[in-house]
């Protein structure tokens, strides 16, 4: 943690940006993504007690892709739209206030980690499909958000989300460190099935098992907009099916909990349109991605970009993400 | 005198002892790594560096997999695969489908007992 992320100058920043008497308490850091610090503590406002979460980037020096104050907009945009996020409470980029860009949210209680989730719905009956269900409502109500009120630094594609999707994957197999016959096999497959392209509509790019906070009553929030983007709605939806978020509960296709007519009622209910072979082909497409994704992370462990065990073992990870490839265009 | 001197002289018998036969053997010094740092290192870890331990346990038992593994074959795979016609795919299917099984009998033993048939059914 940065060392100017005290409670003292919380108390002070939140005392001016909410213009009441604000006192905060101890800081509790928790241990979420790989490069951004969260921090969850209880603020005195007025008399009551509240709880919240600052996200910060650190003061690194390095290039981020997405600006916190970006991330805080897409949440406000989210939030209008009715999707489930932690209401932000206020965003700056300005250093000098806890060392680093950050955003305030409200703190949503619940569970994050996917095996904790999948217990919790297992515990509770009917819990699992009610959580997809308000995941798929969220979604749509995310995919129909207008494309025009996207933060500035979002880039606009155009063009053919399909298309776009194939000419990446034929790029980035051609890069590999090492060859990938299964990834290969996996594009010729999506060459040849290529889905109706869907309109690239604002999409949050990582929802699944991890990135949701889920409690007895279903989805707190969706967290993480660090990787908002525009794109193919089933991009979004299909990520969702990985066996990678499922913690081994591998019957239940959305994340180990639900089933993929629980998320479709969902997406419908909240005025989105369903396509199962549009859902597959992304499911394909995403699968070789997080391959390449993995492949990547081992890649930039040798050559020293990101010298760490995690990234080396990412790359001994490959082998699953092509087996989980090919059990998808197997006989298709 | 420098170590090659020293082996240029060495007496022939030497030269044919199997240094990866000298107990404990390298997989078996990765199995009491690997279990050092579950038992011993782990619970004597910060929070924030256990993920790390476990992974690195992890690895070792991934390293003695691959040292005792049966090496694979070179199965040749042909040059690009975007243009096979179907006959061609399916026969480069099982060859690279029985890679992969092999890669993960190391990496991730038991992964590919959820396959194909079992995915078709779950989201049926």
């Amino acid at each position: 943690m940065t060392g100017a992320l005290t409670a003292e100058r919380l108390s002070a920043y939140m005392t001016a940006e909410l213009d009441a008497d604000v006192s905060v308490a101890d800081l509790a850091p928790v241990t979420a993504g790989a490069r951004r610090i969260n921090v969850l503590f209880d603020a005195t406002i007025n008399g009551t007690v509240e709880s919240f979460c600052v996200t910060q980037q650190p003061n690194t020096g390095e290039a981020f892709e997405r600006s916190m104050l970006s991330e805080a907009q897409w949440l406000r945009n989210a939030a209008a739209a009715s999707v489930r996020v932690a209401e932000i409470i206020a965003a700056s980029e300005d250093e000098s206030i806890l060392g680093g860009p950050f955003f305030i949210s409200r703190q949503i209680n619940g569970a994050t980690i996917p095996k904790k989730v999948i217990e919790l719905c297992g515990a509770h009956p009917g819990l699992g499909a009610n959580l997809a269900h308000q995941i798929g409502e969220s979604m749509a109500r995310m995919h129909d958000m207008p494309v025009d009120e996207v933060p500035d630094d979002v880039e606009r594609p155009t063009g053919n989300t399909v298309e776009a999707a194939i000419e990446w994957a034929e790029t980035e197999l051609a890069d590999l460190l090492q060859r990938s016959p299964a990834l290969e096999l996996t594009l010729r497959w999506m060459i040849r099935n290529q889905p109706t392209p869907g309109a690239a509509v604002p999409i949050h790019g990582d929802v699944r098992n991890g990135n949701i906070i889920v409690n007895e009553s279903g989805l707190g929030a969706i967290v993480d907009w660090e990787t908002a983007h525009i794109g193919d709605r089933f991009e979004d939806l299909a990520w969702l099916a990985q066996r990678m978020w499922r913690a081994r509960n591998d019957q239940l296709e959305i994340g180990g909990f639900a089933n993929r007519s629980d998320l479709r009622a969902g997406y419908e209910a909240g005025g989105g349109e369903w396509d199962d072979e549009r859902f597959h082909w992304w499911k394909v497409f995403r699968t070789l991605w997080w391959g390449v994704g993995m492949a990547r992370q081992g890649r930039q462990h040798l050559d020293g970009t990101f010298r760490n065990i995690i990234m080396a073992a990412s790359g001994r990870r490959v082998a699953e993400l092509e087996w989980d490839a090919l059990c998808l265009i197997e006989g298709r | 005198m420098d170590v090659g001197d020293a082996r240029d002289g060495a007496p022939d018998a030497v030269e044919h002892v199997d240094l990866r036969a000298d107990r404990p053997t390298a997989p078996e010094l990765l199995e009491i790594i690997a279990e050092t740092l579950t038992t011993t290192v782990l619970p004597a870890t910060a929070p924030h560096a256990q993920h790390q331990v476990r992974v690195a346990a992890n690895l070792c038992r991934i390293l003695e997999r691959e040292l005792l593994a049966e090496r694979v074959g070179n199965a040749t795979v042909p040059e690009s695969l975007l243009e096979l016609d179907d006959d061609e795919a399916a026969v480069v299917f099982a060859q690279v489908k029985g890679l992969v099984q092999a890669k993960l009998a190391i990496n991730k033993p038991g992964y590919d007992a959820h396959d194909a048939v079992t995915e078709n059914a779950v989201v049926a």
